[in-house]
């Protein structure tokens, strides 16, 4: 029997009206889970924010140096006969020089200025790999542990195993500024309870009114609502009281109170325009970084999962022209990233907030197109960041141009097994009984990197 | 990471081996410094006991491990590196094995593993090669077959007491009830009953007429005159049309890549048709299978296809390699296979893609003998059109878009043309000629739907870099048992038939890809298995609980039923009764159980606190359908056509049933989410009973709730009513079905004085978002 997968937490929560992401959680519970009694292990990460770069970054761009993609551009050595998505010719060069940093002096592009001075905080994962060039099927391996559509998100099996402390807000927040090409499915909760599904918020506008469906009343100032809300209570009062102590009818009384309450803490949570403005500064400009500042807003406030998509679609799918696109896609995040962790650390959230960073797979060292990069599935860079990762460390390796992860090369399935294992959870026993067997997030792989762990 | 054992670990390796005398020390060298590197490199990650992986059987770590291969066989032929499979799959010569997996290995490399194997294939010795796992442990399949569910249907147990002349629903209700000490709760008000029976079978609330006239004469014959309005009204096969459309994962949109899917929704509608003209259970299957292959269905049937034909497709991108996209096509056919299993059998036969099913008697050739079905047909938009003129119809078809597709072109030429004339003149031409095309193709615009046709799928390689994937019209094909679901190592090619626990003999399907076979065995072979599931389905839905809660897993893991005797007596009933599911209905809604109250005495509630024994009725939530659509109902704003092309949920003047609201399986709509509707994705066998604060914030601040209540105050305003007391009478009949109390009088005139005018669609708006008009007693 799983840990939290007991019957009685189950049944508990559904008597106690769960919400999305377990809004409505009895306060005992959510503590329970707070004090880490709900976990397998002393949990060193209580909630994760997940920078995803829809698209998918080159490995050799930023944490990965390969020198050698300049020594023999242009040339086709036999590493590199590996299929990918399309046609590629020679290597590809990058103008890029990397420098060391901080006190680990992990190796940092200068794409990445201002990230660089974090370098201690970061544990790089050199050598991810993943199992499908194509993006539906690397979003869903990254987002959900395998490449069909059928089964949770790794945020649906967190809100699972741990739920959810704000009983205001949902638990499991994807950003996206737009959309990224595979919808829903990516943050599904698929066979778990619905309310364990992640709430989409698309950000590209700022006031939370447009950001959140029906936040906000348009018929009614805020006393009306109050007095029309005491009308249903006495409706359900009368029409409970012959019913006996129903606990379904008690449930959605509650949830309707809590959402009155949403109306206003809800609107708090995500407007970013609440910050002092040197915060806002710091974080600078656009769509990404007010993704950045919203997901440290609604960690503060215990939202247990915070996913941060880049862009719409997928902007660092960079077949053509890739050295000119990824210096701005760079420069849109280094800003963002580096004020994030400044921020999280600032306010002492950084040891138990775990920070990821990647996207679906890599790109190949050699070129498509004599300018872009095509899709890579054999190797990759991905980081962690606080939440009890290891900083200042790389782990892992590529091979000589970075398309193929050699050494202590990590699946996606350990990724998974490693961010759950940081916030508490062996991920072989988080597992959940549906058609006739035993499901987990790492199917029936997944090894915890403990060189990662801090 | 352990999967790359390190030349440490090696070197260790070889120091405590003993070495064998055959071997040379030239030997050992050149195999330590040219082979193994390479094993390590490019074969240890998946095949080295050593590292924790042993995919397919093949463990590489060791001479003996090599030799013998694994699931494939021999893989080194000593000496002869031409006949040694693994050379074979090195050189990518096999087709479904190529190896490794990422990419040929260069030229060079290969030359230096044959010239390995030709010399001799010397290696240190390993450690004993460990057993493997035998993958067909533990099935005792005619062992099985005694399981509760799997044996034939219990003529003897389903005896009626006649002289008692009991409905057999109350008389093993009672049975139980009377075993356990339990008394049952008094009947419901004829309100009450009258709202639940009508929003059970039709997904609606009552109309205050009806209520009112067997509130004044609840008799018997009142009520089933009732009981025969609601099974008759379209609105029951809407309603019962979507309880199924969640098993059968219905979507109006599949992948891009597909031909057109704007007819989707005739699967919808054929589903609401066969409920509603309540087309035998059994045909009903053998319909949705096979519609194309039997003799006695209609053109329209063809549209009960969707059953496979809306399945989700998987994309098969052209520049990997075959084995990747074989292994897509085979997720693709164990979602069907799934489907098939839990919808109709109430089994995980999907289970069994890897190795025998673990808990079930579901073996792996079972489940590529279903494999064989998909595999041998392909997923086609089709018009609707005699099946001789389907190929003509389809070519014309495909030809006019074509043409369309260039008068469009020719027309934005057009517009920035200079020599305008020159493409008047053309799209003149191609008009004329898609006239023609229509002239001479007569059924040109018949509509079309998402069916299935018997062409079977084969993955090849496309040049060295490509892989195309092939249809071979009309030409049906075995599948080949993917040892541990891997399609790089094949075992046996399994005829296609249906599973063993249902048909010992094993009967090979002959007629073309098997489908129609399939049914016929779902509804013969398994005959008792499938009345049982679907009892229980139609059971839950009046309920709220199944007889078996676990509705699409029957198998040794499954629930048992609570009441054996009574889901017997009704399965073989329904198969008396020709399968008719209104007859089935008609067994549920006229029984006493179903007429109880759901208020129960202390004592019985205590004894019996989760209603296992039918004591009473459970109260339930409504689900978005019926708490959306009887909302539009009540305020006056339904439109009740039935059938015909899906519309947004989200369009601001969406008034049509939620049945009707486009269902899209990547995207699903946000409110559809948010109130626990299915994911299309996969087959679904309950909802969600979910209760959240954003379906709540939905209830306070939506558009539509606050258009439904407008509107409905609105007709008070056009013709107003001095008398409040009198609106208020009205509002309980149409929302609630019932009488207000006095209390309830005064709750409401409170209000209403205090608000004044716009009180009304406020006081409107809270009764629709009370708990009373979300739940149904």
């Amino acid at each position: 029997m799983s840990f939290v997968g007991n019957l009685d937490r189950r049944a508990a929560i559904s008597a106690l009206g769960g919400g999305l992401g377990l809004l409505g959680l009895s306060d005992h519970i959510a503590l329970a889970t707070e004090q880490g009694r709900g976990c397998h292990h002393h949990p060193r990460a209580r909630r994760v924010i997940q920078l995803f770069m829809n698209g998918g970054p080159f490995q050799g761009d930023f944490f990965d140096p390969k020198p050698a993609l300049n020594k023999y551009e242009g040339q086709r050595p036999g590493e590199v006969e590996l299929r990918t998505e399309r046609k590629t010719g020679g290597l590809l060069g990058s103008p890029y020089k990397f420098g060391r940093h901080g006190a680990s002096g992990l190796e940092i592009s200068e794409l990445l200025p201002r990230l660089s001075r974090h370098a201690d905080d970061i544990c790089v994962l050199r050598s991810v790999y993943t199992d499908n060039p194509n993006h539906g099927p690397a979003l869903l391996l990254m987002n959900n542990g395998t490449i069909s559509p059928t089964v949770p998100s790794m945020g649906s099996w967190l809100m699972y195993g741990l739920g959810s402390v704000n009983q205001n807000l949902p638990g499991y927040v994807v950003l996206c500024p737009g959309r990224p090409v595979r919808f829903s499915i990516l943050w599904s909760s698929a066979f778990l309870p619905s309310q364990f599904q992640g709430s989409y918020v698309n950000h590209s506008t700022i006031s939370p009114d447009s950001m959140i469906p029906f936040l906000k009343n348009d018929q009614l100032n805020f006393q009306e609502q109050r007095d029309e809300l005491d009308l249903v209570g006495s409706l359900n009062r009368m029409y409970g009281r012959s019913r006996g102590d129903d606990q379904q009818l008690n449930a959605r009384i509650s949830a309707m109170e809590t959402a009155f309450r949403m109306q206003s803490a809800g609107h708090e949570a995500f407007d970013i325009r609440a910050e002092p403005s040197a915060i806002r500064e710091e974080y600078g400009k656009g769509h990404f970084a007010n993704g950045c500042l919203l997901a440290r807003r609604l960690v503060e406030r215990d939202v247990r999962f915070v996913q941060v998509y880049y862009g719409n679609g997928q902007p660092w799918d960079t077949h053509s022209k890739h050295n000119e696109a990824v210096k701005g896609l760079a420069q849109s995040i280094d800003k963002p990233i580096a004020a994030l962790l400044t921020d999280l650390k600032r306010r002492g959230m950084l040891d138990d907030t775990l920070v990821i960073w990647g996207g679906e797979f890599g790109r190949t060292p050699v070129s498509e197109n004599g300018s872009g990069r095509d899709h890579n599935h054999y190797g990759m860079t991905m980081w962690l960041a606080g939440g009890g990762s290891r900083g200042g460390y790389a782990h892992g390796a590529t091979d000589e141009f970075g398309f193929r992860a050699v050494q202590d090369r990590m699946h996606v399935h350990d990724v998974h097994a490693t961010v759950l294992h940081l916030l508490g959870i062996d991920h072989e026993r988080l597992t959940y009984k549906y058609a006739g067997r035993d499901f987990r997030l790492t199917d029936v792989a997944g090894k915890v990197a403990k060189a990662v762990l801090g | 990471m352990k999967k790359i054992i390190t030349y440490v670990q090696v070197t260790v390796f070889i120091c405590v081996m003993l070495c064998s005398w055959r071997l040379s020390a030239d030997d050992i060298n050149f195999f330590e410094a040219k082979i193994r590197p390479l094993l390590v490199q490019h074969c240890y990650e998946c095949h080295s006991a050593q590292a924790g992986v042993v995919e397919s059987g093949f463990d590489m770590d060791t001479r003996a491990g090599l030799l013998e291969g694994g699931d494939r066989g021999i893989a080194v032929v000593v000496g002869k590196p031409t006949e040694s499979t693994l050379m074979k799959a090195l050189s990518y010569r096999l087709g479904d094995l190529e190896m490794p997996p990422g990419g040929k290995l260069p030229q060079p490399e290969r030359d230096l593993i044959a010239d390995w194997i030709r010399t001799g294939a010397a290696m240190p010795l390993g450690d004993a090669k460990q057993t493997k796992d035998n993958p067909r442990a533990g099935i005792d399949i005619a062992a099985a077959r005694s399981h509760w569910a799997f044996r034939p249907l219990d003529a003897v147990s389903t005896r009626v007491d006649r002289k008692l002349r009991l409905n057999p629903v109350d008389r093993w209700v009672l049975h139980y009830q009377k075993k356990n000490r339990l008394h049952g709760a008094g009947p419901a008000s004829p309100q009450q009953l009258i709202r639940r029976l009508s929003f059970n079978l039709t997904g609606l609330a009552p109309e205050w007429r009806d209520v009112a006239a067997y509130s004044a004469d609840p008799t018997e014959a009142q009520y089933r005159k009732l009981v025969s309005q609601y099974l008759s009204s379209p609105a029951y096969g809407e309603r019962w049309a979507r309880h199924w459309l969640d098993l059968v994962r219905y979507t109006d949109t599949t992948a891009s890549w597909l031909e057109s899917t704007a007819g989707s929704f005739r699967y919808r509608d054929w589903v609401v048709t066969a409920f509603n003209d309540d087309v035998p259970y059994d045909r009903f299957i053998k319909l949705q299978f096979a519609a194309d292959l039997m003799e006695d269905s209609e053109v329209e049937d063809v549209a009960a296809l969707g059953l496979v034909g809306l399945s989700p497709t998987y994309w098969k991108e052209p520049r990997l390699a075959p084995l990747v996209i074989k292994a897509v096509v085979a997720e693709e056919w164990e979602e069907r296979i799934d489907m098939v299993g839990r919808t109709f059998l109430g089994l995980s036969l999907a289970c069994a893609r890897c190795h025998d099913h673990k808990m079930d008697p579901v073996t792996q050739e079972d489940y590529y003998a279903l494999a064989g079905v998909f595999a041998s047909s392909r997923i086609l938009d089709i018009p609707l059109v005699v099946q001789s003129e389907q190929a003509v119809v389809r070519a014309a078809f495909k030809k006019a878009t074509a043409i369309r597709v260039k008068i469009q072109q020719q027309k934005v030429l057009e517009k920035g043309a200079e020599d305008k004339e020159v493409h008047a003149k053309l799209i003149v031409e191609l008009q004329a000629e898609l006239e023609a095309l229509s002239t001479s193709t007569p059924h040109l615009d018949s509509p079309r739907v998402m069916a299935v046709v018997e062409d079977s799928i084969s993955v090849v390689a496309d040049g060295p870099e490509m892989t195309k994937v092939v249809y071979t019209p009309n030409h049906a094909i075995d599948v080949a048992v993917q040892l541990r679901g891997n399609p790089a190592t094949l075992g046996e090619v399994i005829p296609r038939r249906f599973i063993e626990l249902m048909d010992p003999q094993k009967i090979s399907f002959v007629n073309g890809s098997g489908r129609l076979e399939l049914a016929q065995s779902l509804v013969s072979n398994s005959e008792g298995l499938l009345a049982r599931v679907i009892v229980n389905r139609v059971w839950r839905h009046h309920f709220g609980e199944g007889i078996v809660d676990t509705p699409s897993n029957f198998g040794l893991q499954g629930g048992v039923p609570s009441h054996p005797e009574l889901l017997e007596t009704l399965a073989l009933g329904l198969i008396e009764n020709q399968w008719s599911m209104k007859w089935l209905q008609r067994v549920i809604v006229t029984s006493d159980t179903y007429r109880l109250s759901c208020r129960a005495d202390e004592a019985t509630i205590v004894k019996d606190p989760s209603n296992h024994w039918y004591g009473r009725m459970n109260r339930r939530q409504h689900d978005i359908e019926a708490w959306r659509d009887s909302m539009l109902q009540v305020t006056g704003l339904l439109d009740p056509s039935v059938g015909g092309k899906p519309a947004l949920l989200s369009n601001v003047d969406n008034n049509r049933r939620t049945l009707y609201a486009t269902i899209k399986r990547r995207e699903l709509d946000e409110v559809l989410k948010m109130f626990g509707f299915p994911e299309p994705t996969t087959h679904s066998p309950k909802r969600d009973k979910m209760n959240t604060p954003l379906q709540q914030l939905y209830s306070l601040n939506s558009a539509f709730i606050w258009r439904c209540a407008n509107h409905l105050a609105s007709s008070y305003t056009v013709k107003p009513l001095k008398d409040l007391k009198l609106i208020v009478t009205e509002l309980y009949h149409k929302v609630y079905s019932r009488d207000a109390t006095s209390q309830e009088y005064d709750v409401a005139l409170e209000y209403l004085n205090k608000t004044g005018p716009d009180g009304l669609r406020r006081y409107i708006h809270a009764l629709l978002i009370s708990n009373e008009f979300a739940f149904l007693d």
